[in-house]
């Protein structure tokens, strides 16, 4: 009785962790479109992230490239063109930097701001919506020195980005919202940065086909790098 | 007391409208933007940040073979998030795609970083080491 109790209790331990940490498949089309003076960039990619950290981009337009990276920050990046992939290990890397995971982990709040450096100063209610303002603490020569972000219904839609003169000089819109089961999230994300008086820059994120789990469109969430790729090393290379 | 009260209400709904407007965006001004555009491919990349420069002040700085280090700077100002800066100054073909990656959520650190060091450059006169540099980070 004891040794099927002692296994009864092995198995419960071993499916616990499964239970309560289920490993979630998110994968979307993103096509990013930028303009300036007449002329338009235009970005097209898939992404399939895993709430283990595990992301892997897949660039179409203009070119493509495949982009596998983790939490951490360890990266490949791969030219199936070339079959040449380069090794990077940046902070900046992390999986955790795409907008998904903010929204997937609820830092939306305050999209980590406050770890960047940034105080809220004031929260306020206009009607539906709260404002929240955040100051930067970091440096007087920071680019940015105030950023307002708008809330409805504890989303965010509506994000200025300020000088240190107090002028205006990104806005950002998230809308058309879309509720899947595990989280909600904006599938379209519009910025408007002004370069001077008369000239600013307009670009937008769609996205689209976001797929949760069992219904994601692809199987690319567990893509290799072919082995026989050349490795391409950043740091030996000629400047 | 109806007309008080239809005044209040007139008020609020006038009031969130207002909210309505500022915090949402024109689709269909965006929709006109994108449609009068040219389109950029990517063997355009380093045209497209020389192109950039035509909107400037200076528009004969990108005119000049070896990169400029005030068009650097400026156009790291402009489209430093998507990197178009590095394919001015001579980079890796896919380092757009590196930029575009980081730039969403770390609000273009590495840019702002790029930024930085461009203006210092351009301030000497000297930005050797950023020209044909290979690594994510130019500044390492």
């Amino acid at each position: 009785m004891n040794i099927y109790f002692r296994k009864l209790l092995l198995f419960v331990l071993i499916l616990i962790p499964s239970i309560s940490f289920p490993q979630n498949k998110i994968s979307t089309n993103v096509v990013s479109k930028q303009f300036l003076n007449k002329k338009l960039l235009t970005i097209e990619r898939d992404i399939y992230y895993q709430t283990n950290g595990k992301l892997v981009t897949h660039y179409i337009r203009p070119e493509e490239y495949f982009l596998v990276t983790n939490s951490f920050g360890e990266a490949r990046v791969y030219n199936p063109k070339t079959n040449e992939v380069m090794l990077l290990n940046e902070k900046s890397m992390s999986s955790r930097n795409e907008l998904i995971y903010s929204f997937l982990t609820n830092e939306y709040h305050d999209f980590g701001l406050l770890d960047l450096g940034f105080k809220l100063q004031n929260q306020k209610k206009e009607g539906k919506r709260i404002i929240k303002t955040f100051v930067s603490q970091v440096s007087k020569t920071d680019k940015i020195s105030k950023i307002e972000m708008v809330y409805e219904n504890t989303l965010p839609i509506y994000s200025a980005y300020f000088d240190k003169k107090g002028l205006l000089v990104r806005k950002v819109y998230y809308d058309k919202y879309q509720k899947f089961n595990i989280f909600t999230f904006p599938t379209q994300i519009t910025e408007i940065s002004y370069i001077s008086a008369k000239d600013s820059i307009v670009k937008r994120d769609v996205y689209s086909n976001v797929q949760v789990n069992k219904h994601s469109f692809n199987n690319l969430f567990d893509y290799q790098i072919p082995s026989s790729a050349k490795l391409v090393n950043p740091i030996n290379m000629p400047k | 007391m109806k007309k008080l009260v239809l005044l209040f209400f007139s008020l609020f709904a006038l009031s969130t409208f207002a909210f309505a407007d500022k915090y949402e965006v024109n689709e269909n001004e965006v929709n006109a933007l994108f449609a009068s555009a040219t389109e950029v491919s990517s063997q355009d990349l380093n045209l497209f940040g020389a192109g950039l420069m035509n909107t400037n002040a200076n528009n004969n700085l990108a005119s000049f073979n070896r990169p400029n280090p005030w068009a650097a700077f400026a156009i790291c100002w402009v489209v430093g998030g998507f990197g178009i800066h590095r394919h001015y100054l001579g980079t890796n073909g896919y380092m757009w795609a590196l930029y575009t990656f980081t730039c969403g959520g770390i609000f273009g650190i590495v840019t702002f970083v790029d930024w930085v060091v461009l203006l210092i450059g351009a301030a000497n006169n000297d930005i050797g080491n950023y020209v044909n540099n290979k690594r994510f980070m130019m500044w390492l």
